[in-house]
C-alpha cells in the first residue's frame, strides 16, 4: 500500500513538474495523450469489465467534441461562460446519444452488438458529414480556442488534468462499486446473472451511456487543445483506435488503456513524423501485437513480475 | 408555403419523366450489383468465420487495381476483357488464402477484438500498399468497344455496360445460389451459418471450410473490383466508402444470409439512385435511415435469423 | 400478494413446440410448500424444457405457471428470482472470473437490490453473510479462490450458495448431481436436502440417477413425451408398471441402482 502511494505521489510530481520540462508542441500531446487516456479507459470500462464490444465508441468521442465546439462557437455565451458549459454539454449530448444507440444496441450481444454500434456511428457521421450548417460538413468546426490564459498549452494542460482526473476517480469508484462487480458478472456470465435478480439489458445500457459521457467528455477536452473538430473523427476507422489503446495497454487492468493510450499517441507522433506512410507501420504494428502480445503492455510487466 | 410547393414539385418533377426513372432504376441495379459481389462474400465471411471483415472494402479495391495493371498486358477487347477479370478474381482468391492461412488462422479462438484489430490493421496495411504499388492517383480502365455504347430498350437509351453488369450480377448469383445448395460444400457452409455446434457432429474438415469460404469472398469482391473498374475512379480512397455501403447490405440483408444480401444490395443501390434525385447530398442518409428502420424492426435483418 | 395457503408452485396446462417436436404437451403439476419433488424421466422426456418454461428462459405456447399463488407465467428471470424462486443449471453455471465470495456476494447485492451503486466499495458489502452463505456449503476455504478454477463438486456447491443468496423459498434445480461420481452424488443431494430443511426452502429438481432421487424426493412427477406419466409417493411410482415400461432398458429403477 504504501508502495502504491509512493507511485502515486511520484506520478502527481512528474505530472506537475511536466509542462516545465516540455516544449510547447510536446505540452499539446501530453494533453492528447491526458484526453485520450479518459476515452481508453471509458471504452474499456464497456469492453473489460462489462464484456461489450463497441465497434463504434468514436461516435460519442465525436458527439462530445462537436458539441463542446457548438457551445463555445455557437452559443452566443460570453467566452468564459461558454468554455464553463463545455464539460457538461459534451457529457450530456454524448450520454443523450449514447442512451439511444444503446437503447437499440444492447438488445443483442457479441457480435451483433458490435454491428449495431458501428452503424449508428456511420449514421452520425453522415449526419456531421451533411449538416453542414451546424457542423461545418466537411470543413469541420475550426478556430475553437479556450479564453484567456487557458489558450496557453501549459495552462490548459493543468485544466485537461482537472477534468480527467476526477472522471477516472469516477470509474475507478464504479467498477469498484457494487454495479462494477454485478458488470463483471454479467461479462462472465449473462444468462446466470439474470438469475441472481439483475435485469441484464438496464445494466448494460447504464454502461453504456456512462461509457460514451466520459468518452464525449474526452472529445471535448481534446477538441479545444487542438483548436478544431473534423467528421472523419466519427468516421469508422477511429473507432479502432480506443480498441487498439485499450488492447495494447491490457483490457484486464483499469489503467493499462491508459498507459496504451500514451504509448499510441506518441508513437502516433513519431511515425507519422517519419513517414507519410504511418498506417502501414501503424498496422503492422497492430498485427505484432494481436498476433505476439494477447495481454497487453500490462501483461508484460506482470509476466515479468510473477516469473 | 407557395414557395416551399413550387420547391417541392420542382424537386419531384423527375417523376413525371419515365426515361429517367429508367435510367436511375437501372444504374441503381448495376450499382447494386457490384454491391451484391462485395457484400454475399462479407455476409458469407461473418456467417461461417464469425469474422467481421473490415478489409473487405481493401479486397475490392484491390481487385480494381489489379485490372488496371492487367488491362495494359492484354489486347484489346472482350477477350481480353475476360482475362482481365480472370485474373483479377484469381489474384484476389490467392490474396484471400494467403490472409486466412497465415493470419486470421491464428485468432479463431481469441476475443473478439483481437479479430476485430486483425482486420482494421489490414485496412490500413493494405490501403498504403495500394498507395505504395500504383501510387495516390487515380486511374482509370476503359471497358471493351462492344461494351462501351448504348443500347435502346423499351424506347429509352441505356449505356451497355450497365446492362453487362447487371447480367453479370444475376449470373453469379445464380452460380452462387447453386454452389450453395447443389454441392456438398455449400451445405457444410449453410450448416455452419445457422449452427456451428453441427459441423462437427456432421463431420466436416473446419480448416479448409474456413480457407475454401475466405477465399471465395476474396475472390467474389476482387471480381467485383474488376467489374466496377471501367465505371469508378480508381484511388487509394475507393475501399472506404465502398466497405460502409457493403456493411449497410450486410446488417439489412440479415448477417450470413446470401440472399440476404442480394435483395438488400439491390435495394440499397436503389435507394441511392433515386435519393440523389429526390434528396440531393443527402442520399447516404437514406441508406444509414433505411438501415436503422430494419434494425429496430428486425433487427436480425430481412433474411437473418435471431441468434 | 403471496398466498400462504397456496401451493408453492401450481403448473396448469404448459405447453411448448419446438418446430416438429411437441416438447412440452400440456403439463400439470402442483408442489406444496416444504416439499422436495424429483423430476424424472428418460432423456427427451421434456424435463429441461419443463424447467426452462417455468424460469423464464423459454416461452411457453399455452399454460399457467403460478408460484406461491401469484401467476408468473412470462415473468423475466431476474424479476422471478427476486420473487423468491432460484434456479440451478446442468451445465455448471457460475462467474468464473469472480473470486467464489464474489460469487455470492454479486448474488446478495442484486437481492438487496444493491446492484446500481456505483459509489461504495463493493469489496466488504454483504461479505460476512456470503462467507455464511458459503460455510453452509462447505466451501469456506475457498472463498477467495477464482470460481473457474474450482472443482466442479465444487462449483456445484458455489452454485448452491449463489441460489441460496436471493433467499428462494423454492428451488429448482437442474440435474443438481451431473457430471459427479456415484459417491459424490448422494453426498451432493444429502448437502441440499439438509440446507434446504435447515432454511425451510420447498425443492423441485431434474435428476437421472434414481439412488439419488429415492435418497431424498418426498413425491416423484415422472415425465415423458412432454407428458405426466405418473406422480406419487417414491413408493407408489416405483410400483407403477407404466413407469416401469418406460424406464424398461433405460435403468432398473426396481431396484433404485443409478445409471
Amino acid at each position: 500500500m504504501s508502495r502504491l502511494r509512493a507511485i502515486a505521489a511520484a506520478a502527481v510530481l512528474v505530472l506537475a513538474a511536466l509542462p516545465a520540462a516540455l516544449s510547447d508542441f510536446w505540452i499539446f500531446i501530453a494533453i492528447e495523450v491526458i484526453a485520450f487516456a479518459l476515452y481508453a479507459v471509458s471504452f474499456n470500462v464497456l469492453l473489460g469489465y462489462g464484456g461489450m464490444l463497441s465497434f463504434g465508441h468514436a461516435a460519442f468521442f465525436g458527439v462530445g467534441a462537436y458539441a463542446g465546439a457548438l457551445v463555445v462557437k455557437k452559443a452566443g455565451l460570453a467566452p468564459e461562460a461558454a468554455f464553463a458549459l463545455v464539460p457538461l454539454a459534451a457529457m450530456a449530448a454524448a450520454a443523450g446519444v449514447a442512451a439511444v444507440v444503446g437503447f437499440f444496441s444492447v438488445r443483442r450481444s457479441g457480435i451483433y452488438f458490435g454491428m449495431l454500434t458501428f452503424a449508428f456511428q456511420m449514421l452520425l457521421y453522415t449526419i456531421a458529414l451533411k449538416a453542414t450548417g451546424l457542423t461545418g460538413g466537411d470543413d469541420g468546426i475550426t478556430g475553437l480556442k479556450p479564453p484567456g490564459a487557458l489558450a496557453r498549452p501549459a495552462v490548459y494542460y493543468f485544466f485537461a488534468i482537472t477534468m480527467v482526473a476526477p472522471a477516472l476517480y469516477v470509474l475507478y469508484r464504479l467498477v469498484n462499486s457494487p454495479f462494477g462487480i454485478t458488470l463483471r458478472a454479467l461479462k462472465a456470465n449473462p444468462r446466470r446473472v439474470q438469475y441472481v435478480g439483475v435485469d441484464v439489458r438496464s445494466h448494460q445500457l447504464a454502461t453504456f451511456v456512462i461509457s460514451g459521457a466520459f468518452a464525449g467528455l474526452a472529445g471535448a477536452v481534446f477538441a479545444l487543445s487542438s483548436g478544431n473538430v473534423f467528421p472523419a473523427w466519427l468516421n469508422w476507422t477511429a473507432s479502432a483506435t480506443p480498441i487498439v489503446m485499450a488492447v495494447l495497454g491490457g483490457v484486464s487492468t483499469f489503467l493499462g488503456p491508459a498507459l496504451g493510450a500514451a504509448v499510441y499517441v506518441v508513437l502516433e507522433v513519431v511515425i507519422s513524423g517519419r513517414t507519410e506512410y504511418w498506417p502501414l507501420v501503424m498496422g503492422t504494428i497492430i498485427l505484432a501485437l494481436v498476433l505476439l502480445m494477447p495481454a497487453g503492455l500490462t501483461g508484460l510487466w506482470r509476466r515479468k513480475g510473477t516469473s | 408555403m407557395q414557395s416551399l410547393i413550387e420547391t417541392l414539385s420542382a424537386q419531384f418533377a423527375w417523376m413525371q419523366n419515365p426515361v429517367v426513372i429508367a435510367r436511375q432504376a437501372l444504374a441503381g441495379l448495376s450499382n447494386g450489383m457490384l454491391l451484391f459481389l462485395i457484400a454475399s462474400g462479407l455476409s458469407l465471411i461473418f456467417g461461417v468465420l464469425r469474422i467481421i471483415n473490415f478489409a473487405h472494402g481493401a479486397l475490392f479495391m484491390f481487385g480494381a487495381f489489379a485490372a488496371v495493371t492487367l488491362t495494359g498486358l492484354v489486347p484489346e477487347g472482350l477477350a481480353g476483357f475476360a482475362g482481365v477479370l480472370i485474373g483479377a478474381t484469381a489474384g484476389l482468391a490467392v490474396l484471400g488464402a494467403a490472409i486466412e492461412t497465415g493470419l486470421l488462422r491464428r485468432i479463431y479462438l481469441a476475443p473478439h477484438e483481437f479479430q476485430l484489430l486483425l482486420t482494421f490493421a489490414l485496412v490500413f496495411i493494405l490501403g498504403d500498399a495500394v498507395k505504395l504499388i500504383w501510387g495516390r492517383e487515380d486511374h482509370s480502365v476503359s471497358m471493351p468497344e462492344i461494351l462501351s455504347g448504348s443500347t435502346q430498350a423499351l424506347g429509352v437509351t441505356f449505356p451497355t455496360y450497365r446492362l453487362f453488369l447487371i447480367g453479370a450480377g444475376i449470373f453469379i448469383a445464380i452460380g452462387l445460389w447453386a454452389l450453395l445448395h447443389k454441392t456438398r460444400w455449400g451445405i457444410f457452409v449453410r450448416a455452419a451459418t445457422m449452427d456451428r455446434a453441427m459441423l462437427g457432429s456432421l463431420g466436416v474438415d473446419t480448416r479448409r471450410l474456413f480457407t475454401t469460404v475466405f477465399v471465395l469472398g476474396a475472390a467474389l469482391a476482387g471480381l467485383g473490383g474488376a467489374l466496377a473498374a471501367p465505371v469508378v475512379s480508381i484511388g487509394p480512397g475507393l475501399h472506404v466508402q465502398v466497405i460502409i455501403d457493403a456493411f449497410v447490405v450486410v446488417v439489412i440483408g440479415g448477417m450470413g444470409s446470401v440472399a440476404g444480401a442480394f435483395v438488400a444490395a439491390l435495394l440499397v443501390g436503389l435507394v441511392n439512385a433515386f435519393g440523389i434525385l429526390a434528396f440531393p447530398g443527402l442520399s447516404v442518409v437514406l441508406t444509414f435511415a433505411l438501415m436503422a428502420v430494419v434494425l429496430i424492426v428486425r433487427p436480425w435483418g430481412l433474411f437473418g435469423s435471431p441468434e | 400478494m403471496s398466498d400462504a395457503a397456496a401451493p408453492i408452485l401450481s403448473v396448469r396446462a404448459l405447453s411448448r413446440r419446438f418446430g416438429g417436436l411437441q416438447a412440452l404437451g400440456g403439463v400439470d403439476l402442483e408442489v406444496a410448500r416444504g416439499e422436495f419433488r424429483a423430476i424424472i424421466g428418460p432423456n427427451g422426456a421434456g424435463k429441461s424444457t419443463f424447467f426452462n418454461t417455468i424460469t423464464g428462459l423459454i416461452r411457453p405456447d399455452g399454460g399457467r405457471v403460478a408460484f406461491a399463488g401469484r401467476d408468473v407465467t412470462c415473468m423475466a428471470p431476474d424479476d422471478l428470482v427476486r420473487a423468491g424462486m432460484g434456479r440451478t443449471f446442468q451445465i455448471t453455471s457460475v462467474f468464473a472470473d469472480l473470486s467464489a465470495l464474489e460469487n455470492v456476494q454479486v448474488a446478495l447485492l442484486a437481492q438487496a437490490r444493491q446492484s446500481w451503486r456505483i459509489w461504495p466499495r463493493a469489496g466488504a458489502m454483504n461479505a460476512e453473510r456470503a462467507a455464511e452463505l458459503l460455510a453452509l456449503v462447505g466451501l469456506a476455504g475457498s472463498a477467495a479462490r477464482h470460481a473457474g478454477t474450482l472443482a466442479h463438486g465444487d462449483q456445484k456447491r458455489l452454485e448452491l450458495a449463489i441460489a441460496l443468496a436471493g433467499e428462494p423459498t423454492l428451488l429448482l434445480l437442474d440435474e443438481p448431481t451431473a457430471g459427479m461420481a456415484a459417491q459424490e452424488r448422494i453426498e451432493s443431494i444429502s448437502l441440499v436436502h439438509r440446507v434446504a430443511l435447515q432454511l425451510g426452502v420447498s425443492c423441485v429438481f431434474t435428476e437421472h440417477d434414481m439412488a439419488v432421487v429415492f435418497a431424498v424426493a418426498t413425491r416423484i412427477t415422472v415425465l415423458h413425451q412432454g407428458l405426466v406419466l405418473a406422480e406419487g409417493t417414491p413408493a407408489e411410482v416405483r410400483a407403477n408398471p407404466q413407469v416401469q415400461q418406460v424406464y424398461l432398458g433405460e435403468s432398473v429403477i426396481a431396484e433404485g441402482v443409478g445409471t
